[in-house]
């Protein structure tokens, strides 16, 4: 077998040019599909980021009540503590959970600002800002001030809602709110910090506020609209929900708390899921487009080469050693153009894995505040994914070339040596 | 025993419906070491004799023994094995494969049958081929060599396995007559040499002097069968 495996290679310098555009055709797939499968990784890695950011965390906890009135900001359906006794406590019981890192308290709710001729609505967000910045690293995005801190009836603005108001960093600002009472109030707070964020829901829309102030304006002592588990891994945050279930049967009498993990019970994320899978169908159809080109030239190098099959049969070589021989011309083609493909795609991957691809103009006209869609995209580079790229055109070349190798094994001998 | 026996052997082609006798009863026996030409019209049946023997095809009647084992019923991948280890070919179109030397060729062919160590097998290769002439050629590819020197390399190809039988169809029909002349004394130097077998068709009256047996083929039977010297 190893002088056949010799004998493919050399064949391959018959027709160079013919080698080549096969070879060219096999890589330009592979490109295609390396840098496609980081792309998506990125968008996805970009997509679950800001929904365990700024949604879900790994685990959220909320009243099942608020799931159904999340939209409207509801403030009746709180996480106020087992049995009411507050939240802080629960956080404390819950941290005890081997697996469980991190507990972030946020309570939101809806609010606007009054200029002289318009209403501008946004979405406070009273926060830990010692946790929420350990979580989602809101600090390093401040541009001009400071953080916001607890005990101080102070605010942090996105620069896109301070554009809307009007108003800069040192200056005051009048909050309107309902609390959960149904009283209309309004509150005034000092702008201290404003940062930036390319996802336009949290740079348009959301001011932070000190979990006390937010909790004394809202007259809701101990409460907050939800609580995020963080865990180390997020693929791994099913491994804590027995152990939290058992607490929360324990101690929530009232069971009114649902747990969420971050990649269930969101209608996008399962969407992303399905979307995945069609990729995946998608990848291995490009790869089989660029299939006929090299079936193509193995039809034609079968076809030239029908007498010298005649011959090879003549000396004894076995079908399925005929088999072999085209079916290796075709593989050694294949690998070729995957590993090139997979070395140019990685490059490529990588320079926008650091300049990214921006989609500002695309998401023009689009409101992508609800769905945390950032405008630039960064490919994801993995050396996994350059593997799994050349290893699939590998397998899918291969298997395609045995179609014409099929056509030179069947061929037989006396018809072979007939051909002129 | 015969080392190649044919008994009765048919061969019927079918073209649509239409059904083509090539061969239409050969009875015919070579012993070990002759040297045997087949002759006769075009379409007398030469070549499709020359596939029964060299099982490269199988015959519609008849029976085809060779060393004394039956081998016109075996299917293709026992025929192959048949041919691998038995029979030579010699081309018309010497039929090298391009991107291989001269050496590369010979080797081809032995490297099915031989799992010797790469030694052994390079002095086997490189003897047959001085002993065809082409001593200093071996590095040269196809295209490099003259058609005469094409042949020598199939010739060589043909023998290094030590084969029982050496076919050739038509191996001078390409080459000039001085070449051709040479290329036939190269196989009678084997024949005597090697005690090889060998069965080969030609027109060429100046190259079938050199064969000790002439089989005359006609319509797809043997008409004639005359042994001399």
């Amino acid at each position: 077998m190893k002088f056949l495996w010799s004998l493919a290679k050399k064949n391959l310098s018959r027709s160079r040019i013919r080698t080549s555009v096969s070879v060219i055709a096999i890589a330009f797939a592979i490109i295609a599909v390396v840098f496609a499968r980081g792309l998506i990784s990125g968008v996805l890695v970009s997509f679950f980021q800001n929904h365990i950011y700024y949604k879900a965390g790994h685990i959220r906890i909320i009243d099942e009540e608020y799931k159904l009135k999340e939209r409207l900001m509801s403030l009746n359906y709180t996480v106020n503590g087992f049995n009411g006794e507050g939240y802080t406590d629960m956080i404390k019981k819950i941290k005890s959970i081997e697996g469980v890192e991190q507990v972030i308290p946020r309570l939101k709710f809806g609010a606007i600002v009054s200029l002289e001729d318009d209403l501008v609505g946004m979405v406070g967000w009273g926060i830990d800002p010692v946790e929420e910045s350990k979580f989602t690293g809101i600090d390093k995005k401040i541009v001009e001030g400071r953080m916001i801190q607890e005990g101080n009836k102070e605010v942090m603005m996105g620069a896109g809602l301070l554009d809307k108001i009007g108003r800069k960093v040192g200056e005051k600002v009048t909050i309107l709110y309902t609390t959960p009472f149904g009283s209309f109030k309004g509150s005034t707070f000092q702008i201290v910090g404003k940062y930036y964020s390319d996802l336009q829901m949290l740079n348009d829309t959301v001011f932070y506020l000190p979990m006390g102030e937010a909790q004394k304006i809202l007259e809701m002592p101990g409460e907050v609209t939800e609580l995020l588990l963080i865990t180390p891994d997020h693929y791994k945050a099913a491994s804590v929900l027995p152990d939290l279930n058992d607490l929360f049967s324990q101690e929530d009498k009232s069971g009114k708390y649902i747990l969420q993990l971050w990649n269930k019970d969101y209608d996008l994320i399962e969407l992303f899921d399905y979307a995945i899978k069609i990729y995946n169908f998608i990848y291995v159809f490009i790869i089989v487009l660029a299939c006929f080109v090299l079936v193509n030239t193995l039809i034609m190098i079968v076809n030239e080469r029908t007498r010298e099959i005649g011959m090879m049969s003549a000396l004894g070589l076995k079908s399925r050693e005929i088999l072999y021989l085209f079916t290796m011309e075709g593989a050694i083609i294949g690998i070729l153009g995957s590993a090139i493909g997979a070395i140019m795609g990685g490059v490529l991957t990588k320079v926008f894995s650091v300049v990214g691809i921006d989609y500002s103009a695309a998401f023009e006209g689009i409101n992508t505040e609800e769905y945390l869609l950032s405008p630039i995209y960064y490919t994801v580079f993995s050396l996994e994914n350059l593997v799994f790229c050349f290893t699939l055109g590998v397998v899918i070349v291969t298997i395609a070339c045995i179609i014409p190798a099929r056509k030179a094994a069947k061929l037989k001998p006396t018809e072979a040596l007939r051909q002129i | 025993m015969a080392l190649l026996e044919l008994k009765k052997v048919k061969k019927v082609y079918r073209q649509g419906k239409i059904e083509v006798p090539a061969l239409r009863g050969i009875d015919l026996t070579v012993e070990q070491g002759e040297f045997t030409t087949i002759f006769g019209p075009s379409g007398s049946g030469k070549t499709t004799l020359l596939n029964m023997i060299g099982c490269l095809d199988t015959p519609t009647e008849g029976e085809i023994k060779l060393n004394g084992n039956k081998v016109s019923k075996l299917s293709q991948k026992q025929l192959a094995m048949v041919r691998r280890y038995n029979i030579g070919f010699i081309f018309q179109a010497y039929n090298l494969i391009p991107v291989l030397t001269a050496y590369e060729n010979v080797e081809f062919a032995i490297r099915l049958i031989d799992h010797s160590k790469e030694l052994q097998i390079k002095e086997k290769v490189l003897k047959i081929l001085e002993e065809v002439g082409l001593k200093g050629l071996e590095n040269r590819r196809p295209n490099e060599l003259s058609g005469g020197e094409q042949q020598r390399v199939a010739v060589a190809r043909a023998l290094v396995k030590e084969p029982k039988i050496v076919l050739a169809d038509e191996p001078t029909a390409n080459l000039d007559s001085k070449t051709a002349a040479d290329v036939v004394k190269i196989m009678i130097k084997m024949n005597k040499e090697l005690g090889t077998t060998f069965i080969f068709s030609t027109h060429d009256p100046a190259v079938m002097k050199y064969a000790n047996r002439y089989i005359n083929l006609k319509d797809g039977m043997i008409s004639t069968d005359e042994r001399r010297g």
